[in-house]
């Protein structure tokens, strides 16, 4: 069976193709491509906004919860005398 | 280079902005937690008091509050005659027995005041709240050592 003309030519070239695309890859070529273009970076930075204001509100939620425990701990001591008398005895 | 550099510390900047802004608006608006330093304060955002259902849930808390301590006292002196008596002998006498019966007649009474107590906050309540209330104060009553070691343990 007969190869093609530029068949190891060919081959070759593929294989460095490969190659290069793998290496763009881990020195984050496509990061710097991103940002070049301006959608992409307003995307990133709206990102960012869009999840410090999402951590914010879930901390925030989170706190508020612990707070009312707290409360209610705080709460119940002050009409349970007996829990009262308990944490006096556990402090 | 320098364009990545400026868009993610840019990122990372107003990330951060967003947060803390959020964080504070959140924490000082629909977020707040109730005073720490007013124990009472707790049933007004728990049970959506109004204002005159409050004051009145909060003049309740202050005429109960000065049984509460003498409640506490009592405990603590009849746990304390326990103790003692207990230290005191080494088997059962009748004099720990009668220690005993006080010290249960004591914790008794004590939650027979508490759940009368407890009746009557929630009737400042609205019924669905009042309810609630009952709901979760029923354990103080039914199971006290058991909610009373859980609010040890939260402290």
């Amino acid at each position: 069976m007969e190869l093609p003309r530029h068949f190891r030519s060919e081959v070759w070239r593929r294989i460095a193709l490969a190659q290069e695309k793998r290496s763009d890859f881990w020195s984050f070529a496509w990061l710097f491509q991103m940002t070049c273009q301006p959608k992409f970076a307003f995307a990133i930075v709206v990102a960012a906004v869009f999840l410090g204001t999402g951590l914010a509100g879930w901390q925030a939620e989170g706190s508020y919860h612990r707070d009312m425990a707290a409360s209610q701990s705080r709460y119940i001591r002050s009409v349970d005398p007996l829990a009262n008398t308990l944490l006096s005895s556990n402090p | 280079m320098k364009r990545l550099v400026v868009v993610w510390a840019l990122a990372v900047f107003l990330g951060l902005g967003a947060y803390f802004t959020f964080y504070g608006v959140a924490r000082s608006t629909f977020c707040q937690g109730p005073d720490a330093r007013d124990p009472v304060c707790w049933t007004r955002q728990e049970f959506h008091l109004t204002d005159a259902q409050y004051a009145q849930v909060k003049q309740l808390e202050a005429a109960y509050h000065p049984h509460c301590m003498e409640m506490c006292d009592a405990i603590n002196q009849s746990h304390q005659t326990l103790k003692n008596l207990i230290m005191a002998h080494g088997t059962m006498t009748p004099e720990i027995e009668a220690a005993l019966k006080k010290d249960g007649e004591v914790q008794q009474e004590c939650r027979a005041d508490m759940l009368r107590h407890f009746y009557e906050v929630s009737q400042a309540m609205s019924p669905d709240d009042g309810k609630r209330y009952l709901q979760m104060m029923q354990a103080q009553v039914v199971e006290p050592e058991k909610t009373s070691n859980v609010t040890v343990a939260q402290h």
